[in-house]
């Protein structure tokens, strides 16, 4: 009796740990996961509201209920709440997939100033071209100024071809910091033709030359070469380079070489530097999401950063062999805009990264769960944990009964240490 | 004095630690098995630094080198087919990186020369027991948390039961016991002092604890970054000691004046004539010089100086500096909870605010904490012990804003100050509840840590690895 006593605790304790591990595993679906595509090496930029961003993909398994995405968020612990929408597509990789833009978060500021005319070249993947994405800083750009945006032929070495399109934005209208679209109307046929872009600036008041809190208008610079405190970044776009005229008037302290400025006569040569200036290209729509199949939101708050965010919605019952693209937004709320994080490498065969209903070479970090039976679940999980390993890590029973032993001396601590408590 | 349960309390510690002991084995061991491969922060470098001081002797005679002893166990891993998730930018690392052999801490030196003993020619059977040192060290490192608690409160059982259980629950703390680390050498050696410090504390200092404290001080003086911090506080307490083996008589002041002309000589001399820096980089900086870094050097002895750098990068009037500082906050204290990988599978957010909750209550209940009860030399241990966790955080936050900006605070660097950690937060979260029960909150805090422990390895650790959520 009294041996039974003593025992009474430890078996109460043990079975109040059991009853919680077994509502621990008991809980929810299991899921597993056979799309995915874990690897990043950039992020996609901040989503501004009316943007979205998103991965085409096709699901082996039915049951289709969670999809995570790889996401951003600056260290900081609220951002702008993400909705993803989950729409069928009849192909989830086409031809003549558009290159992604480069990294927001690399390479160095340059200022925009005077008569001072900066471009890049490139070589669009696809006809239609609408647009060309640009990082830049207005901030200290004064009221009246505006920035000029012209798109020409390439030419040939150093002379820039015929003038193609021309944009004038006013300065107002451009972001602090952050991609600005310089849109125009599509030009056909732009798929493998060498272009180049170049900027400049006119309006700016004399006086504000003067004023040594003018910074002009800031660009991002990625260098082939590499940063001091950075990597070089090869391959971002070996279509292009950035340029600039070549006259030297004075220095540069931010490239530490001769400034240079955009000449009277236009006939001179031109300067290419090893890199790249951080911009992307826009098409019109090749993908444009159908009738929304799920739809799933993630408060600010909840959004880890550098780490998979989940987004589950009922499962998909019939999802087997069906192709899916799913998108994000941001919705209205405190704090920035998360990022997506996104390889620019196809390395899932299944899918493509999209971007504002054009498919991008590339894709986002993200892992597609289908809703499935426990032991399915745990047989799977039995499979990889074993997979390859020499014994006796290669037993199953071996993890199940150390997983077991776990629980079972929790148990008995908590019989040991609770009643005394 | 510390409420405890003296009188109805737990009448057998030495059975809850075992339990605890037992716990911590099977659950280190399990994240062992769960945690591929280069799975927690650079174990294929490490591993690889270890395989390197195991056939040092080859390289020295020329039989081979380290390119070719990290490529082998690259490829033997690899043909194991581990299914590490490998994102471009680590597998770059897995690729081609060969680590510097002259960068063999004594950690490596230890566990190469334990391999090379017993003749652990195959990659994973040496990577298996590399791990199995790190769980060893761990466990090593909860019984000791366990006697400091009981040295410094004999009078209580509970604080010893919750410093022994937070360490032995943490979950980043089983994560990182169960990977090739050379924290864990850190770790051990940490809580070794601090336990050294209650032991002396407690029972004074024989001739076996002088050799004892000399042996650790020996071992720290070759060891990483991360415990570093101990020495200023190896030097109080050992001037503490001294001054009670003197009763503070003249040759404990004349001790401190040496000590201190000495120290101010060096300072200025190094300061003042660059070879003299040299010489005390060359002689006693190697620790230091890998504590910030290898821009450390050039910029102490070839630029203005650290306070100047300190002030440039301390940008107290620029919100971007306290925004960063918030963001090295959040994910330092994230990942001493529990943050896996490479710092990317954390736990979900409200997991951190229980966590958060726990660290107010341990530090609310030092308002309550009665020192009556407490000899002078507990007091002064506890205050070694304070200074102690506050020179490790003021280590790492330092080393993260001054000279390490872009990269991230790792709660796993304060592991070495875990022994105070537990120590300090158990005795406050102790004394902040009447004596008659305490021991609920108490267990309901150790549970909690569980349940997230329990989370961590089955909802994140798995998921990350293994793509399946159970």
């Amino acid at each position: 009796m009294v041996f039974l006593k003593k025992l009474l605790p430890l078996v109460a304790g043990l079975l109040v740990c059991l009853g919680l591990a077994g509502a621990f595993f008991g809980f929810g679906p299991g899921l597993v996961s056979r799309e995915f595509q874990d690897g990043w090496r950039f992020n996609t930029g901040q989503l501004p509201p009316h943007a979205w961003i998103g991965q085409t993909f096709t699901s082996r398994l039915d049951g289709l209920a969670r999809i995570d995405v790889l996401l951003g968020s600056f260290g900081l612990p609220l951002v702008k709440p993400l909705t993803l929408e989950l729409t069928a597509v009849d192909r989830p990789r086409q031809d003549h997939l558009a290159r992604p833009r480069p990294l927001v978060d690399q390479g160095v500021t340059i200022p925009l100033h005077g008569p001072l005319q900066i471009g890049q070249t490139f070589l669009p993947r696809r006809d239609g071209l609408s647009g060309v994405r640009v990082l830049l800083d207005a901030g200290s750009m004064p009221a009246p100024a505006s920035v000029r945006f012209r798109l020409w032929e390439a030419g040939v070495i150093d002379l820039p071809g015929e003038l193609l399109r021309e944009v004038v934005v006013p300065a107002a209208d451009l972001p602090a910091w952050g991609f600005f679209e310089f849109a125009f109307r599509p030009l056909e046929g732009s798929a493998g033709r060498p272009l180049l872009f170049t900027l400049d600036l006119a309006g700016v008041p004399r006086h504000t030359w003067r004023d040594k809190t003018f910074q002009g208008l800031l660009l991002r610079f990625i260098s082939d070469q590499g940063q001091p405190d950075g990597q070089p970044w090869q391959g971002v776009n070996p279509e292009g380079s950035a340029w600039r005229p070549e006259i030297s008037v004075g220095k540069d302290y931010s490239f530490n070489e001769p400034l240079t400025l955009w000449p009277a006569n236009r006939h001179l040569k031109w300067r290419y530097w090893q890199g790249d200036l951080a911009f992307g290209l826009a098409y019109p729509p090749a993908l444009e999401p159908g009738p929304v199949l799920r739809r799933a939101g993630r408060r600010g708050l909840a959004i880890s950063d550098n780490s998979f965010n989940s987004f589950s919605f009922k499962p998909l019952e019939d999802s087997k062999g069906r192709s899916f693209l799913f998108s994000l937004k941001t919705t209205p709320g405190p704090g920035r805009e998360p990022v997506a994080l996104a390889d620019w490498a196809l390395r899932y065969p299944g899918g493509c990264l999209v971007v504002d209903g054009v498919p991008y070479e590339g894709g986002l970090a993200f892992r597609a769960y289908n809703a499935a039976a426990k032991g399915t679940v745990w047989r799977e999980l039995r499979d990889k944990v074993t997979r390859n390993k020499p014994a006796p890590w290669s037993g199953p029973w071996f993890i199940a009964a150390l997983a077991a032993a776990h629980l079972l001396l929790v148990g008995l601590l908590v019989g040991l240490v609770w009643p005394r408590a | 004095m510390a409420p405890g349960l003296k009188g109805r309390g737990i009448s057998r510690p030495g059975w809850v630690l075992a339990g605890l002991a037992l716990v911590f084995l099977t659950r280190a061991w399990l994240y062992s098995v769960a945690v591929p491969f280069n799975g927690q922060p650079d174990e294929l470098q490490h591993m690889a630094q270890v395989r390197i001081a195991q056939a040092w002797p080859q390289v020295e005679a020329g039989r081979t080198d380290p390119g070719r002893i990290s490529a082998e166990l690259r490829e033997a891993l690899e043909s194991l087919g581990l299914d590490p998730p490998r994102p471009p930018q680590k597998g770059g690392v897995m690729a081609g990186y060969t680590p510097l052999p002259e960068r063999r801490s004594l950690y490596f030196r230890l566990l190469g020369c334990l391999a090379r003993l017993l003749g652990l020619d195959d990659p994973f059977l040496a990577w298996r027991a590399a791990r199995w040192f790190s769980i060893l060290a761990g466990l090593a490192a909860l019984g000791l948390t366990w006697l400091s608690a009981r040295l410094l409160f004999p009078e209580s059982e509970l604080i010893p039961v919750l410093a022994a259980g937070l360490v032995g629950l943490l979950p980043q703390f089983g994560a990182m016991s169960a990977a090739v680390n050379p924290d864990s050498l850190a770790v051990l050696l940490g809580a070794a002092f601090f336990c050294f410090l209650a032991w002396t504390a407690r029972r004074g200092l024989g001739p076996l604890q002088t050799g004892a404290g000399l042996a650790i001080l020996l071992a720290l003086a070759g060891i990483k970054k991360t415990a570093l911090f101990i020495l200023p506080v190896m030097v109080l307490g050992g001037l503490l000691l001294f001054r009670a083996r003197t009763r503070g008589g003249r040759l404990f002041w004349t001790a401190v004046l040496i000590l201190t002309g000495v120290l101010a000589g060096g300072l200025v001399l190094a300061a003042a004539w660059p070879p003299a820096a040299r010489l005390f980089v060359s002689l006693f900086g190697l620790p230091l010089t890998r504590a910030w870094g290898p821009g450390f050097e050039p910029l102490v002895f070839r630029q203005a100086g650290v306070v100047e750098l300190f002030l440039q990068e301390a940008r107290l009037a620029d919100p971007g500096f306290w925004l960063h500082l918030k963001s090295l906050v959040l994910v330092f204290f994230k990942s001493f909870w529990g943050y896996f990988g490479y710092l990317e599978a954390p736990l979900a957010w409200w997991w951190y605010a229980l966590a958060a909750l726990l660290g107010v209550l341990g530090t609310a209940g030092w308002l309550r904490f009665d020192f009556s009860g407490l000899t002078a030399p507990r007091v002064a241990c506890l205050a070694l012990f304070g200074l102690g966790l506050l020179l490790a955080l003021a280590v790492i936050f330092l080393r993260q804003v001054i000279f390490a900006p872009g990269s991230l605070a790792q709660g796993r660097h304060l592991f070495p100050a875990l022994v105070p950690l537990a120590v300090l937060w158990s005795a406050g979260f102790a004394s902040l509840w009447p004596r008659r029960w305490a021991g609920w909150p108490a267990g309901a805090a150790l549970a909690l840590v569980w349940l997230m422990d329990l989370r961590a390895l089955w909802g994140v650790v798995v998921p990350w690895f293994y793509r399946v959520h159970l």
